[in-house]
């Protein structure tokens, strides 16, 4: 069986976060705090695809 | 109250005019010179696929970010406060460098013949099938989303001239069929580079001016003691102070399911938008350093829908509920960004026309080209490929002129009261479509043409039964139960079928 790259599973957590950081947090810290997920979850994603690397 | 609603003035109209006319002035400079280029229906459809990664990277931007999200966003954090929040997308960079990684793959089909996003999957499963239904399918859902764009142009228009609401639908219709019919592709995509560049800077420096001029601490206490307010001026005693906001189960932030729903439409309708995943039709072949470069522009451009966000809670703040009244029927809340900005000044107020207009047109014109090449290209050429090109091109250009008149008959005849909650309807259709038949498919190689029309087709019913559609004759009267039920239901189905049906030959695309 394929081994699932770890950088794709702190993908899925860091978008599974966004559910506990809205419960527990509130205004400000909920706006930002989830644009700040986003953006490590991009940062995951470019590198995933850098890694996996495919041109035409 | 700190400042005065402010009025429409001779300035501000003028400033109005003045950045909008230049604006289009340069955008359509760019799109005759792309005209003169553009010899062929085909080269018309994605230019020379020669586009480089900034371009590609803030056309993706100005596709994205739609009307809904440069102005929209204010409407929704202004009428419903932090739960607004939700469908300003807080998440959305998530979707959209989703988008982006698995997008770039489609160029693959592009260098077997694929102009257009059907014909992906006509080439993906070899049926022709599947490309005319996923062509329907985009049409109507797109002419749903469009209604949106248009509501937001017209409003600014209205706000900063004083136009009354039928001619400033009509000129903004008028200025993106010539927009449009000009330059085809490839002058949408430069055009829409400069655009998603407009949009990033007056959408971050209008958000933070206002941050600053409402102070987020007050903003935090405004929204504690403000109450919901439903277009129209009928006051509740609800709160705005919550991330959940008990209006009725048809607001996606009603309750958590409905936030759920909200936070996988955002994570899949980037890429399900074929008007997104179209640009990288275009692209050329790019390196690495190149596609950081494309995703950092993502990630710039992306953030404006937040900032967007904030000008919605810092108007709530400095004049609490007055946009709600019928005075200001039909654009309500939807006024909240374009009255902040003429509060700051007539300069400010023509940049953000100027950022608005570039959202909708540029959203708008990639939509519509979407919707008029997919009847030529996915439902008459590939039953008639022996009319000349030259045909089909004109034939295309025609097409635009009802894919234009019908959202604007819709805006004008029943103008949607908060423009971004009713796009989202529109948006879980693509998300849960799309996402799957065309995405997925690139990477799963047992996906079957049975799946994806599958997929397609429950997708639509479920578009149907849309709450505030004809979902209340099914009982479904709950937005997030809607959107999770035709977002997983299509996975369900796509996956399933597919599994269930005999494995298709397919080109070698995977490796």
């Amino acid at each position: 069986m394929k081994k699932i790259d770890p950088h794709l599973i702190t993908a899925a957590i860091l978008f599974a976060l966004c559910w506990p950081l809205a419960y527990f947090l509130s205004d400000w810290k909920v706006y930002w705090g989830l644009w700040l997920l986003s953006v490590l979850f991009a940062l995951e994603m470019t590198y995933l695809r850098l890694k996996y690397w495919e041109g035409l | 109250m700190d400042l005065p609603i402010p009025s429409t003035t001779p300035e501000v109209t003028a400033a109005t005019y003045i950045s909008i006319f230049a604006f289009l002035l340069i955008s359509m400079g760019i799109s005759v010179y792309m005209m003169r280029k553009a010899r062929s229906f085909e080269e018309w459809l994605v230019g020379h696929r020669d586009i480089g990664p900034a371009v590609t990277g803030f056309a993706l931007v100005a596709t994205w970010l739609s009307g809904w999200a440069i102005f929209g966003n204010a409407g929704l954090t202004y009428t419903y406060g932090w739960s607004g929040a939700w469908l300003v997308g807080m998440t959305n960079i998530m979707g959209i460098s989703l988008a982006a990684v698995l997008g770039y793959r489609i160029r693959r089909y592009a260098s077997l013949g694929a102009r257009t996003v059907p014909e992906v999957l006509r080439l993906r499963f070899n049926s022709r099938a599947i490309q005319s239904l996923a062509a329907v399918a985009m049409t109507i859902l797109l002419i749903v989303y469009s209604v949106g764009q248009y509501k937001a142009m017209a409003t600014v228009w209205t706000a900063t001239t004083g136009s009354s609401w039928m001619g400033s639908l009509i000129a903004v219709a008028v200025l993106i069929f010539i927009y449009i019919a000009v330059g085809g592709y490839a002058g949408t995509q430069y055009a829409l580079f400069l655009q998603g560049i407009i949009l990033t800077i007056v959408g971050w420096g209008i958000g933070i001016a206002s941050l600053m001029l409402a102070d987020p601490q007050r903003i935090v206490e405004a929204m504690s003691s403000e109450p919901f307010v439903a277009p129209g001026g009928e006051i509740t005693p609800l709160s705005l102070g919550n991330y959940i906001l008990p209006i009725s189960p048809v607001y996606p932030a009603y309750d958590w399911i409905g936030v759920s729903a909200v936070l996988f439409m955002f994570l899949f309708m980037a890429t399900g938008f074929p008007h997104n995943i179209a640009r990288f039709l275009g692209i050329r072949e790019i390196g690495k350093k190149e596609f950081v470069i494309l995703m950092l522009c993502i990630l710039i451009g992306s953030t404006t829908s937040l900032w967007v966000g904030v000008q919605g809670l810092a108007a709530r703040t400095l004049w609490g509920s007055a946009l709600m009244n019928s005075e200001y029927a039909p654009m309500f809340g939807d006024l909240a960004s374009i009255k902040l900005a003429m509060a700051m000044g007539a300069p400010v107020a023509g940049a953000l026309a100027a950022g608005v207009f570039a959202a909708a047109v540029s959203t708008i014109s990639g939509m519509t080209m979407i919707m008029a090449s997919s009847i030529t290209r996915d439902l008459i050429h590939i039953y008639k490929p022996e009319i000349p090109q030259k045909t089909m091109l004109w034939l295309t250009r025609i097409l635009l002129i009802p894919f234009i008149f019908i959202p604007l008959y819709w805006n004008l005849t029943g103008a949607p009261p908060v423009l971004s909650e009713f796009m989202a309807g529109a948006a879980v259709g693509q998300a849960g479509i799309f996402f799957f038949t065309v995405a997925v498919s690139m990477y799963w190689r047992r996906a079957t043409k049975w799946g994806a029309i599958s997929a397609i087709l429950y997708g639509l019913v479920l578009t149907l039964l849309h709450p505030k559609a004809l979902g209340k004759l099914v009982g479904l009267t709950h937005w997030g139960v809607w959107a999770l039920l035709l977002i997983f239901g299509c996975a369900a189905v796509y996956f399933a079928v597919s599994l269930m049906t005999k494995p298709e030959e397919v080109k070698d695309l995977f490796s």
